[in-house]
């Protein structure tokens, strides 16, 4: 009562000494989070970093990310390209019938149902390879200068002829190629199926005059590739996709999650800010929102321009099937992303809070960047699925749902684990940044003790 | 409007163990007053103004400002102060005219109200030419004016000014100054504390000298030139806090 009466006599000599003061209702504590947002956002996206990161860096990345991913698969510009190796011989009759032999090889490969051949991947749209046969009169340093990919010459002093059938053929082929050349080396694999496809070729020429009758190859394999009607094409796609989303979003989030905490902090900016009659809790989840928004924005343009990268480039298509990017799909996406984002701004923000300058804080996140790199190669692992533990791992969820969305191959019960798993953990992360977000051990940089860090004004 | 009893503030240190930065400071500062805290760098001056402002709680003691306990009453001793420090900044991606804005709606000034008030601080501030000026493209007194602007936007009745013009050249310095001196007339109660001599002499109605979280001496000038003998303000400084 004392008290009461002594704050009306003090609020009294106040109107009296002050007659020009404005009378100010308190502000809803909704409408008090959405200004400081609004503010939050503001001052975020005036920031040229952010808007590059945000903006540019996706629409330049995910094109140039198509092309290397077009030229990894498809091994060239345009798939309908042959792989042409050039193939070096002596100028001699020796050159003569190692050209004759791989010349049979290769009609034989030709001759055989394409699926037989163990050289082209299922991916690989492109032709046969062919090989460029030139003469060499020094075969080593050909080879070694670049001149030819690879080179043969016939090992021991046997001639070598292959137009005799009456007697025993023994003949060794010598293979050149650099130590360091992966084109060399492909080219040496595909001499390897050239000179078995000969060779069978050359015993079936022989039994034949024998008059042996047997087909050319006595066991052909077909194979006979089986899919799921509901599930899409299997391929790494599938996992590149969530992976790449998820660390764009997060870096998206960096930025911004330092800048409104530990960045506020530095500048001298916090003080002024704890000190105005908002609640700090408040101020917190100003500072989330501000950050889950760019976060999202992050995905969102990240998610158009790999889509439509996808699209355009054909890789969508070709590796994922012609529905495999569907607007239901890539809302299905957006939404999972949207949870990650809820789910890591909250963590970004509780290290953030601790952190007491910028510095400090990028060096708690290069861990953090790290840990969250962890899931997302882990969900590379062929085999790995969406049950038990790995529902609840953070990260690990997301990225194996989103996988398992492309895919077209979700569970329900399985999507709905990972939702709530990774709400949780988001409610956990923000109450825990709640109580760090201005305690006075980290507001003033006091060398206390890790219970200080939880004690907080309201 | 400030009353101020016992107030202690301990902080656990990891090197020097449990250290009292505020150590049992009492005082009493009044409308239409200035009330000096005079002390060295590390006195607990910042401290002491921290926990009035409520950023910081205190260990143990009280304090009630505009009537309203700093411990427990804390978002209503917000609404009735304005804050500003030496260290405290303005955001660099907001001009002038946001920043102040922003401050009086969170104060929970309805729009028509700030748009008058804005235009009267702008206009007595000399802020007018700046307004719209971001942060980050604002001189060093550009930048303080806004911070005044800022803390006397909502017209609180309390001040609290923490060593307002280190750092400030000696034009910039007296503008501040000048803004002081003409809030004290408006009837508010000033909190302001300083390590410099001529500030004391110019504004202070009444001071506190703090040393090592203690208040050595508090009164008006005279009483203290009276009560240690000293009529150089300087020399009964250095008396008190040596």
């Amino acid at each position: 009562m004392n008290e009461e009466s002594n704050a009306l006599r003090d609020v009294e000599e106040m109107e009296t000494t002050t007659p020009r003061r404005t009378a100010a209702a308190a502000p809803s504590w909704l409408g008090m989070v959405r200004r400081l947002t609004r503010k939050e956002l503001n001052e975020i996206l005036r920031d040229r970093r952010t808007v590059l990161t945000l903006v540019l860096m996706p629409l330049l990345l995910y094109p140039l990310l198509g092309v290397a991913f077009r030229a990894f698969l498809f091994g060239g510009p345009t798939p309908s390209t042959a792989m042409v190796y050039r193939l070096g011989v002596r100028p001699d009759v020796e050159g003569k019938a190692i050209k004759f032999y791989v010349e049979q090889g290769q009609l034989a490969i030709q001759e055989r149902q394409p699926s037989t051949t163990s050289h082209e991947p299922a991916l690989h749209q492109r032709p046969a390879p062919e090989l460029q046969i030139m003469e060499s009169d020094d075969l080593e340093s050909d080879v070694l200068s670049e001149r030819i990919d690879v080179g043969i010459r016939v090992h021991g002093s046997i001639p070598f002829d292959p137009y005799r059938l009456d007697r025993e053929l023994k003949i060794d082929w010598q293979v050149l190629y650099r130590e360091d050349s992966a084109f060399g080396a492909e080219a040496v694999r595909y001499l390897e199926e050239v000179c078995a496809a000969a060779n069978a070729r050359y015993l079936f020429v022989g039994l034949r005059a024998r008059g042996v009758r047997q087909r050319e190859m006595p066991v052909l394999m077909w194979p006979i590739v089986l899919r799921d009607p509901h599930a899409r094409k299997a391929t790494l796609l599938p996992v590149l996709v969530p992976l790449i989303l998820i660390l764009m979003t997060i870096t998206g989030a960096v930025y911004p999650a330092i800048d409104v905490t530990a960045g506020e902090r530095e500048r001298g900016t916090l003080e002024i800010l704890v000190a105005a009659p908002v609640p700090r809790l408040a101020v917190l989840f100003a500072k989330y929102l501000a950050v889950l928004f760019v976060a999202m924005l992050t995905a969102l343009v990240n998610l158009g321009s790999m889509a439509l990268t996808l699209y355009l480039s054909g890789i969508a298509d070709k590796l994922l099937g012609p529905d495999a990017l569907s607007p239901l799909v890539l809302v299905q996406v957006l939404a999972l992303l949207l949870l990650f984002a809820g789910f890591f701004s909250a963590v970004l923000l509780t290290l953030t809070s601790f952190a007491r300058s910028f510095k400090e804080a990028q060096s708690y996140l290069v861990p953090l960047m790290l840990l969250a790199l962890m899931p997302g190669v882990l969900s590379l692992i062929p085999g790995l699925h969406l049950r038990g533990i790995l529902s609840v791992v953070p990260l690990l969820n997301v990225a194996l749902l989103t996988r398992d969305l492309l895919e077209g191959n979700v569970h329900l019960f399985g999507a709905l684990v990972v939702v709530g798993s990774t709400l949780v953990y988001a409610a956990l992360a923000l109450t825990l940044a709640a109580r760090i977000f201005g305690a006075e051990a980290v507001l003033y940089n006091q060398s206390g003790g890790w219970r200080d860090l939880l004690r907080r004004r309201r | 409007m400030i009353q101020v009893d016992n107030l202690r503030k301990s902080f656990r240190d990891l090197r020097r163990g449990l250290v009292h930065a505020v150590d049992e400071v009492s005082f009493e500062a009044r409308p239409g007053e200035i009330f000096g805290l005079l002390g060295p760098n590390g006195a607990g001056k910042t401290t002491t103004m921290r926990i009035l402002c409520t950023v910081l709680r205190p260990s143990s003691g009280s304090a009630r400002v505009a009537g309203f306990d700093v411990a427990t009453q804390a978002h209503l001793v917000r609404r009735h102060i304005g804050f500003m420090s030496a260290n405290t900044a303005i955001y660099d991606r907001m001009s002038a005219w946001e920043l102040v804005e922003y401050f009086g709606r969170l104060h929970g000034m309805n729009a028509e109200q700030l748009r008058r008030r804005m235009e009267t601080v702008f206009e007595n501030l000399h802020m007018n030419d700046f307004r719209d000026r971001l942060g980050a493209k604002m001189s060093t007194g550009m930048r303080q004016k806004v911070s005044i602007a800022r803390a006397i936007i909502h017209d609180p009745p309390v001040l609290i000014f923490d060593e307002p013009t280190a750092g400030l050249d000696i034009l910039v310095g007296r503008a501040v100054l000048d803004a002081i001196v003409e809030l004290r007339a408006m009837g508010k109660c000033i909190l302001f504390s300083t390590h410099i001599m001529r500030e004391v002499e110019r504004l202070c109605d009444r001071v506190a000298v703090v040393s090592r979280g203690r208040v050595q001496a508090c009164g008006t000038l005279a009483e203290l030139r009276q009560r240690y003998e000293q009529d150089d303000l300087e020399e009964l400084f250095f008396k008190l806090v040596s």
